[in-house]
């Protein structure tokens, strides 16, 4: 089965937010949205661009992007294997695993392949 | 003297043998259960597990085991974080019936410390939202007029211990949640500094915001519960490795004035709080700090219109990563009916997903995608650069910044839903401290015409969550705000004989 492919879209002063647009963002973001939503939610984005467009008028283009807070000692641990969660646990949540074997110890989905 | 109902004199009488842990939990229970119907505060109230829990403390303690500073303090957990077999659904559909194979690491501590969790408190789904009112369960409600709501996202909390279900209560706060509701329902609420709680089994919105911190009555009891909690953790790589002071001592050793103590007051956030009653009780508050021996100056945070714009586009690119996780396959909702994968996927989450959810993943989404990112979210991130710099500063000059935590008190259910811009725009006062990395407290400091809370929200250095508690805690022992309670406590109140 082919994916849809979402078309790409450059130019950012260009934005108009259509249905086309929201369309496009929902396929990305994997939400299948009804008529009514895509049309709310086409306004609430246009809206939202709006607010957030005054950022302009304070944004220094000379300042780094924020990557996180500085001058705290963040240590990682040490790169040793340690028991992970037991299969049987991992699966304790999983859908649809109604009907298969107890020991399959694998999560189901639907059909991947045509 | 402490109050009877406080978590360290609960804690006190159960170690000392005056009351045991089973009578406390008890109480508790029946005042959480009795609330729960008008309420809503609980997304389950675990009655079995507590009363277990309570029973293996009181064996421990006839044992001549000390269970901890915290043997016997009931506590109400946000359900957004993960308690082992017991279910946690950050108030989504997309959640229901999952029980965590872990706990979370606060979860872990609090309990190595002798706490009970009494139940799991509701919340906007994922912690979405200033109000509750975007529980995919039901809604909560303000203890002090159930036609209003409690605030958000951590409502939930904030409601039960402004009745006394229980006198600590865990939130996580992204842009205010914790703080925000604390000011609606009228009691202490603690955003920490980032890093300085451990966010694992915390189930993720935006993971450079986050932060996991409680609710109490007052100052000393965050403080208490804060010692629990605070402390790095292997298991989260964001958590800090510093030291950590021992809270509640400090406050107990701390002079009762707040000589040497310097005070700034952000005028923008004075002057673009609207609301006459909100302003009033700010500003009495901050002459009350001056009578105490703080040195108040005026400092500006110029960002602060800019705030919400910023959080917004950060939040949600973040929250529209760590969602995509919830997909159908590995735990969760799962649509039926589906022919392939992807159609399962999309499927599951439209039908797993609450509206505001999926307004979030929308713009986060949008503002990630190829061409917009430059624009939009990188834009986002050197101004958020911009906000540290500039909260930093002002903290250089000043020990503490106060103000107001919300620009408005409880507001009406539906007051706010249709509109989702008028619900960000609460966050006003609050996203600076999740941006900037830095601790803010929330505590009441009065209340409006109608008798509704107002709270004072009182910002500190990184690492520094002392100098925020301690201007709280100088100010609840010159005042008596933090003592007020709803009519619906007083009533629902059990008679203190039946503890012991």
């Amino acid at each position: 089965m082919a994916e849809p492919v979402a078309e790409p879209v450059t130019d950012p002063a260009s934005v108009t937010v259509d249905r086309a647009l929201v369309d496009r963002v929902a396929l990305l973001a994997r939400l299948r949205l009804t008529d009514d939503e895509s049309t709310a939610m086409t306004a609430h984005l246009a809206r939202m661009l709006e607010l957030v467009d005054h950022l302009a008028e304070v944004d220094d283009p000379a300042a780094s992007p924020y990557t996180g807070p500085a001058g705290a000692t963040r240590p990682l641990r040490e790169d040793e294997p340690r028991p992970s969660l037991p299969v049987a646990e991992a699966l304790r949540n999983a859908p649809g695993l109604a009907g298969a074997p107890e020991d399959e110890g694998a999560f189901r989905v639907p059909a991947v392949l045509e | 003297m402490a109050d009877e109902s406080s978590a360290r004199e609960i804690a006190r009488r159960v170690r000392e043998g005056e009351v045991t842990a089973a009578s406390v939990i008890d109480a508790h229970l029946t005042r959480a259960t009795a609330a729960q119907p008008r309420l809503g505060a609980f997304t389950i109230i675990a009655a079995e597990a507590a009363r277990a829990r309570a029973g293996e403390l009181d064996a421990a303690l006839a044992r001549g085991e000390d269970p901890g500073p915290l043997a016997g303090v009931p506590i109400a957990v946000k359900d957004n974080i993960c308690t082992r077999g017991m279910v946690t659904t950050a108030a989504s559909r997309i959640l229901a019936g999952f029980a965590p194979p872990y706990s979370a690491t606060v979860v872990e501590r609090l309990e190595a410390a002798g706490a009970v969790v009494i139940g799991k408190t509701n919340l906007d789904e994922f912690g979405m939202g200033s109000s509750t009112e975007n529980s995919g369960l039901h809604p909560a409600r303000n203890p002090w007029d159930e036609a209003r709501v409690p605030g958000g996202s951590s409502g939930g909390s904030a409601a039960a211990v402004c009745v006394g279900a229980a006198p600590l209560a865990l939130g996580s706060d992204t842009g205010g949640s914790i703080r925000q509701p604390a000011s609606l329902c009228g009691v202490t609420g603690l955003k920490p500094t980032y890093g300085r709680v451990s966010r694992f089994g915390l189930i993720a919105f935006a993971s450079s915001l986050d932060q996991i911190g409680p609710f109490a009555r007052d100052a000393r009891d965050a403080a208490l519960a804060l010692d629990a909690i605070a402390g790095h953790d292997g298991r989260d790589a964001t958590s800090a490795d510093e030291p950590v002071e021992a809270h509640l001592a400090a406050l107990e050793a701390a002079p009762e004035r707040l000589e040497g103590m310097r005070v700034g007051l952000p005028r923008e956030h004075l002057d673009l709080c609207r609301d006459d009653g909100v302003r009033a009780a700010v500003e009495a508050a901050v002459a009350t700090l001056r009578d105490l021996g703080a040195t108040v100056r005026e400092v500006s945070l110029p960002l602060t219109p800019h705030g919400i714009a910023c959080y917004q586009v950060i939040s949600t690119a973040e929250a529209s990563s760590n969602l995509a996780r919830y997909d159908g396959v590995h735990y969760g909702h799962r649509a039926e009916g589906t022919e392939n994968i992807v159609e399962m996927m999309s499927a599951s989450r439209s039908e797993g997903f609450g509206a505001e959810v999926k307004r979030r993943i929308m713009l986060g989404t949008f503002v990630l995608s190829s061409g917009y990112y430059d624009a939009y979210y990188l834009r986002a991130q050197r101004v958020r650069s911009l906000i540290r710099r500039e909260t930093l500063a002002a903290l250089d000059e000043v020990d503490v910044l106060v103000g107001p935590t919300s620009p408005v008190t409880a507001f009406r259910l539906g007051e706010r839903l249709t509109d989702p811009l008028t619900m960000y725009a609460v966050d006003a006062f609050t996203v600076g401290a999740n941006l900037a990395g830095v601790p803010a407290v929330s505590a009441p400091c009065g209340a409006d015409a109608d008798g509704l809370p107002i709270g004072l929200q009182v910002t500190a250095r990184p690492f520094r969550e002392i100098d925020a508690l301690r201007v709280v805690d100088a100010f609840q022992r010159a005042t008596d705000h933090h003592a007020r309670r709803p009519a619906l406590a007083d009533g629902r109140a059990p008679k203190e004989g039946s503890r012991g």
